[in-house]
């Protein structure tokens, strides 16, 4: 081979070389590392940022009315707001001092917040968060002063930037406030979930929540331009409808706080149900609490105490409004004799002596005001603590404890829970036959019986008493007390639409509805909790708050629960007075259940019948005359007296 | 058809700078959509039925009253 053709050869085998390490070179950049070039392209001509989600929004009541639905009304939504972040690397540390004073004077950030801005402008980081939650609004007002600025100083325009969130607002107010409760203004980094305060925000967390997505910008010099492109869609959270009605729960927290601030008591709660289906309507709170300043009650120790839901959370001796199921639980007893082929443990139109109130293992019973003799309908007229408690005695004398603890247990709920759709709640105390104490005393002993059959040695909240006073007002059969109308997604509350159980105990329960209407009439300790021309039946019942293992006799709970019309009862409505003031005013205990719960019970149900446009049962307020006038007659016979001194018309 | 070509190129420029406008817009609309929820907040706040219950309590309000259910006729949805 000439020395021309070897040279000719090298060249050629070197090209062919040179062009199978192209060929190779581009099948490995095409081919194997097709992927990898790929997104690195699409990140420098893309950037993918989150996209948030709307949480559930809570609506109240839609559909109170029987056939006008009316419009849901928004209780808690989510309003877009944007959060003010910086990229410090790109912000020339001369100008840091300017932008933090700028920033200061045209949010009105306090001290404090302005140096938490230095601080992380001072950061070496790409994206620090400087201040959250701003308007849209504020948020141009911002851009008009910082892009001339950033121009005329040659910073880059993104060296400050907004990211695009939801702030969770409440339209109004503190309305239900401690129900609701709220979210965190700063949602989770990596999930974009918010982490709520508490309340149905807790509870209904997991049909709240929703997903955050992606979307997808395209890489400009000058601001990025939209590709409509959403890889991943957010996910909204359930929209939600609750039970309570804005317009009820708006006349009870009216009156509530009228009736916390006259008494100068520490607070109050009411409840309004349908005793038919559990629906809560109303569930009002005073002091009130307010989900858009959470923050300022969460770090004031004063109002820090009045955040918790008390009706649910705080147990305590329900008192009087004992009574009607200690008369419930005798008439039962009734039955059950009855069953067994025995005499009867009593008739209601008995007359009993109550005068002596020695009970076996305790000190005696007393009276506000003694009396010789009583039937049913007298001693829950005038709240006889001795009446109650020899009915208990032959109950277990006749029956035993255990068929009386059973009773308070399984048929009216004491010591469990109601399973309302919130946290925290308690399920009281029921003293238990055969377990000890702490101090190793027994919990149920000789004189429990007599102390439970008027509402002492035991713990109840308000909740349970309400659910028991709805078996009272719909002829007993039980009903969960519930907050939950219907869900997006998820239809409505079966509990809400399903026909009424049958009633197990109608006509004991018709006989001591019949027997709870001689309260509110003339005669009676809680007249001041009929409604003029409804027909009203229901207890009041003071108790005697704990304080430092004792009782104290100026710290009071006074409660009053009832319902109305009596015949067919639109809802059960409770009123907890917390430590109303303690004296007497024109001759009467202010502390009293009758003068700080009663009215209270009687306004809200008198604006509440006039909103539902019920018409009245009793126009004449001539309802029962007879039947009270026969009874007064009858006590004045078996007790030689004259008209109670101690009840005005 | 240099005026045809012309035509054609005039219309992609135009449909150009409508591109380049877009973003701004869009932008533009996403805040006044905001705005908009903000001020919606703002008005429910103000008709909070608290208020309106204390409106109603005032003298020149007191002719209105609710209708009792037996004088509201129901008439069934077809």
């Amino acid at each position: 081979m000439t020395h021309l053709r070897k040279r000719l050869l090298v060249l050629y085998l070197s090209l062919l070389s040179l062009a199978a390490l192209l060929i190779t070179r581009y099948g490995m950049l095409q081919i194997e590392q097709n992927v990898f070039w790929v997104n690195k392209a699409d990140r420098q001509h893309f950037l993918t940022l989150q996209e948030p989600f709307i949480r559930g929004t809570l609506y109240s009541n839609p559909s109170l009315h029987p056939g006008h639905p009316d419009q849901a009304h928004t209780l808690a939504w989510d309003i877009p707001k944007w959060h003010l972040c910086a990229d410090p690397q790109s912000l020339p540390q001369a100008f840091h001092a300017e932008i933090t004073q700028q920033l200061a004077l045209r949010l009105c950030l306090p001290p404090s917040h302005k140096k938490h801005i230095l601080t992380q402008l001072s950061k070496t980081s790409r994206h620090r968060k400087l201040v959250v939650a701003l308007s849209s609004s504020t948020k141009a007002q911002l851009l008009s002063w910082w892009i001339p600025f950033a121009r005329k100083h040659h910073i880059p325009p993104n060296g400050l930037f907004f990211i695009g969130d939801y702030q969770r607002m409440h339209p109004y107010g503190s309305l239900l406030g401690q129900v609701l409760q709220t979210v965190h203004p700063q949602r989770d980094e990596t999930t974009g979930q918010a982490t709520p305060t508490g309340g149905l925000e807790l509870s209904l967390n997991r049909f709240l929540k929703g997903q955050k997505g992606i979307r997808k910008l395209m890489r400009s010099p000058k601001q990025h331009l939209e590709t409509h492109l959403l890889p991943k869609a957010p996910k909204n959270g359930s929209n939600i409808y609750l039970t309570i009605h804005h317009v009820l729960q708006a006349i009870a927290e009216d009156e509530l706080e009228q009736a916390v601030t006259h008494l100068k008591a520490r607070s109050g709660w009411a409840i309004m149900m349908d005793p038919h289906t559990g629906a809560i309507w109303a569930l009002a709170q005073y002091p009130f609490f307010s989900p858009d300043h959470y923050h300022e009650a969460f770090n004031d120790p004063l109002l820090n105490q009045h955040i918790a839901i008390k009706a649910l959370s705080d147990a305590h001796e329900p008192g009087s409004v004992m009574k009607p199921i200690t008369l419930s639980i005798a008439l039962m007893a009734n039955s059950a004799l009855k069953e067994r082929g025995e005499a009867p443990l009593f008739d209601p139109a008995e007359k009993i002596a109550t005068r002596d109130g020695h009970f076996p293992g305790r000190v005696p019973l007393r009276e506000i005001t003694y009396h010789d003799y009583l039937n049913m309908d007298m001693a829950l007229q005038r709240s006889s603590n001795i009446y109650m408690a020899r009915l208990v005695e032959r109950i277990i004398q006749r029956l035993g404890a255990k068929w009386y603890r059973n009773l308070l247990h399984e048929v009216f709920g004491f010591g469990t829970k109601t399973g309302i759709e919130l946290p925290g709640e308690s399920k009281g105390v029921l003293p238990e036959i055969g377990k000890l104490h702490a101090n190793g005393k027994m919990e149920w002993s000789v004189p429990t019986p007599f102390s439970l059959a008027i509402g002492h040695n035991i713990q109840a909240t308000s909740l349970q008493l309400i659910r028991i006073y709805a078996m009272l007002a719909n002829g007993g059969y039980p009903v969960r007390p519930t907050l939950i109308h219907s869900i997006e997604g998820k239809g409505t509350n079966p509990q809400l639409t399903r026909p009424p159980a049958t009633p197990r105990y109608a006509a004991i329960m018709k006989r001591v509805v019949e027997a709870m209407r001689y309260p509110v009439k003339r005669g009676g300790g809680a007249w001041r909790g009929g409604i003029p021309g409804y027909t009203t039946a229901g207890k009041t019942g003071t108790a005697e708050k704990i304080v430092g293992g004792a009782y104290s006799r100026k710290d009071h709970v006074a409660t009053f629960i009832g319902f109305t019309p009596t015949e067919h009862p639109r809802f059960v409505l409770l009123v907890t007075i917390d430590g109303p003031e303690y004296g007497f005013k024109d001759g009467v205990k202010t502390h009293m259940a009758g003068y700080a719960a009663a009215p209270v019970f009687k306004n809200i149900a008198a604006r509440t019948l006039a909103y539902l446009g019920v018409p009245p049962d009793d126009p004449t307020k001539t309802a029962w005359t007879p039947e009270v006038r026969a009874l007064e007659q009858l006590y004045k016979e078996w007790n030689h007296k004259k008209a109670s001194k101690t009840v005005k018309d | 058809m240099g005026l045809s070509l012309y035509r054609l190129v005039e219309e992609q420029n135009q449909l150009a700078a409508l591109k380049m406008a877009l973003p701004a817009l869009e932008q533009e609309v996403k805040l006044l959509q905001a705005d908009i929820l903000s001020m919606r907040n703002l008005l429910k706040g103000g008709q909070a039925p608290i208020k309106l219950l204390k409106w109603a309590q005032e003298p020149e309000y007191a002719h209105l009253t609710y209708p009792y259910e037996t004088e509201i006729l129901f008439i069934p949805q077809k």
